[in-house]
């Protein structure tokens, strides 16, 4: 499962699209097998949406969205889980346990 | 954590000169502008009602947060205008972003920020003020759209005749002549006639005479049979048999020539034509709109289009004015083109500086309506957040301006070699790409290729189209 967060210095981004940043992360049975930081993805939150959808993402991990953004990427079969914020490691064990707010 | 209404009433002044707490609270919520302030921590310290209100989070669920994680702004990452104020002390005025509140809404407002300072003038954090833009962005919308008619966007009262043609022009059903400059907007009034019609739910068929030779116009508008020609190897339907029951719309009609005029003038005539490699005629149900960026009357008096044929195609006339004689529409069109690329591309442009709307303004658009078009296009591929900027505008805009062109100079030019040195000029810094030229003009390629053969421009050996 390939999971995206929108981040900027270490944090979940607090609104999509505002950092062209993405950590992509690959878990396997709920392990992280592999992590890579994209820093300059789409010059649009179109493109990136393109972007994450060519690139497999399953799941996008980002802060404010709006609706329609929300839509698009459901549109692509990406799933979302926003209103996320605070430090990426933390959330990424969150989401690995389970227990994300 | 201390607010700064905490401060008010800390101050060594006496109590006379600053408010107490309470008041001071009392007086940021009545004020119609959200405000909220942040410690050198970035975290909320004041949180007033109408933040509470644009945002849909209450104040006790944002002190002591971290700002970007309770105001989700645009801005919170790239140009942050917090973030600039805190590190260079200076204020941001009246920015343009968005922020989204708790359903997810885009929420358009106009931020001004600030340092605050204690009373040893110690810098203790930052003040945000929101002005929520929704429902001014709401009536630009809804002025924007008592200004366009099914597609065609103008106020002035040029635009404004023609608006009220329209509806009359569709209904008769007679021949029509639209007559404009390139980049007018001919064939989205041609459009505008076909779905104001009757005919609207039969095709629109549109064609560009003056990109075809003769031989491949005539194929094209009528059609051809199986072994009509070399390389004929099937039947294939002209443009008016895919137009039947519709509109065909016959682009440049001027520059057509005599032998083609005369077919066209029977089919004009009689309502029929014959398909290439066949001898029976063929009765036509189509309504014929046809358009030039010449005066075809002109054109008449020089010999150049058969007389005929004018008063066959002349029945109903449209005439649509270049751009420069209704700059009144031009801001109407830039943010029309702004909404239609923002929606396109995902971005969130919010409009254009006054500068650069001066700028956009004192243009003379050759190009017109199209020209502009590009010169929005430009500018928001360069612009990735807030309005668009001078800087952001070709560089060659700026060259052109009235203001900057020795106007001396022009005086003694004639139209035709100010056309020439336009066109000379585009061509050498695209290389000699006459596509990238026409794009650069605002115009056809044929219509860019005509006028390269009229004014006798001399082209470079290369043609430019494999330049990198």
């Amino acid at each position: 499962m390939k999971i995206a967060i929108n981040s900027s210095d270490g944090r979940v981004c607090p609104v999509f699209g505002s950092s062209r940043a993405f950590l992509v992360v690959d878990l396997v049975d709920g392990q992280e097998v592999s992590r890579q930081t994209y820093d300059q993805i789409g010059e649009s939150v179109a493109q990136q949406i393109l972007w994450l959808e060519k690139n497999e993402i399953d799941v996008v991990i980002c802060g404010a969205i709006m609706n329609s953004m929300t839509e698009m990427l459901r549109a692509a079969g990406i799933g979302v889980l926003d209103r996320v914020r605070g430090s990426v490691d933390v959330v990424l064990q969150q989401y690995r346990t389970q227990t994300i707010i | 954590m201390t607010g700064p209404c905490d401060h008010a009433s800390t101050g060594s002044r006496s109590d006379d000169t600053f408010v107490k707490p309470l008041i001071c609270r009392m007086i940021m919520d009545s004020v119609a502008a959200g405000i909220f302030t942040v410690d050198l921590d970035w975290n909320i310290t004041f949180f007033n009602r109408e933040a509470e209100r644009i945002t849909g989070i209450s104040s006790d669920e944002a002190m002591g947060q971290y700002w970007a994680d309770v105001v989700h702004a645009s801005d919170a990452e790239e140009d942050c205008a917090l973030k600039h104020s805190l590190r260079t002390g200076e204020p941001v005025i009246n920015r343009a972003i968005y922020l989204i509140d708790k359903k997810g809404q885009r929420i358009p407002v106009s931020i001004t920020t600030a340092v605050l300072r204690d009373e040893q003038d110690k810098v203790i954090g930052c003040v945000e003020s929101f002005r929520d833009l929704s429902r001014v962005e709401e009536l630009q919308k809804r002025l924007l759209s008592q200004y366009t008619y099914e597609d065609i966007i103008g106020r002035s009262a040029s635009m404004r005749k023609v608006f009220e043609l329209l509806p009359v022009v569709a209904e008769s059903d007679s021949t029509a002549l639209i007559e404009g400059a390139s980049g007018t907007g001919k064939e989205l009034v041609a459009r505008a006639i076909h779905n104001l019609s009757s005919r609207s739910k039969k095709p629109f068929v549109a064609i560009n005479c003056g990109a075809l030779p003769d031989t491949l116009l005539e194929s094209e508008l009528f059609g051809y049979k199986k072994g009509a020609f070399t390389g004929a190897d099937r039947d294939k339907p002209g443009r008016f048999a895919l137009a039947e029951g519709g509109t065909i719309f016959l682009d440049e009609i001027a520059d057509i020539s005599p032998a083609m005029q005369t077919r066209m003038l029977r089919v004009l005539q009689e309502r029929v034509y014959e398909v290439l490699g066949s001898v029976t005629p063929v009765k036509s149900n189509v309504r014929i709109v046809v358009a030039s960026n010449q005066s075809l009357n002109k054109l008449v008096q020089e010999g150049k289009f058969r007389e005929d044929l004018f008063y066959r195609v002349n029945v109903i006339r449209i005439e649509l004015p270049p751009l420069r004689d209704r700059r009144v529409d031009i801001p109407l069109l830039i943010d029309h083109f702004l909404h239609r690329f923002n929606r396109l591309k995902g971005k969130d442009i919010h409009g254009v500086s006054p500068g650069a709307m001066s700028v956009l303004m004192s243009h003379d658009y050759p190009g017109n309506v199209r020209e502009l078009e590009n010169i929005v296009e430009h500018a928001f591929v360069l612009c990735s957040s807030g309005m668009i900027q001078s800087r952001h505008l070709p560089p060659w805009l700026e060259g052109v301006t009235p203001s900057a062109i020795n106007q001396d100079v022009l005086g003694r030019m004639t139209l035709e070699q100010i056309e020439k040195m336009a066109i000379t000029d585009a061509l050498r810094r695209q290389k000699g790409n006459r596509h990238a030229a026409a794009r650069e003009l605002g115009i056809h390629p044929s219509t860019l290729f005509r006028k390269i053969k009229s004014l006798q421009i001399d082209l470079p050996d290369r043609d430019g189209r494999n330049n990198n």
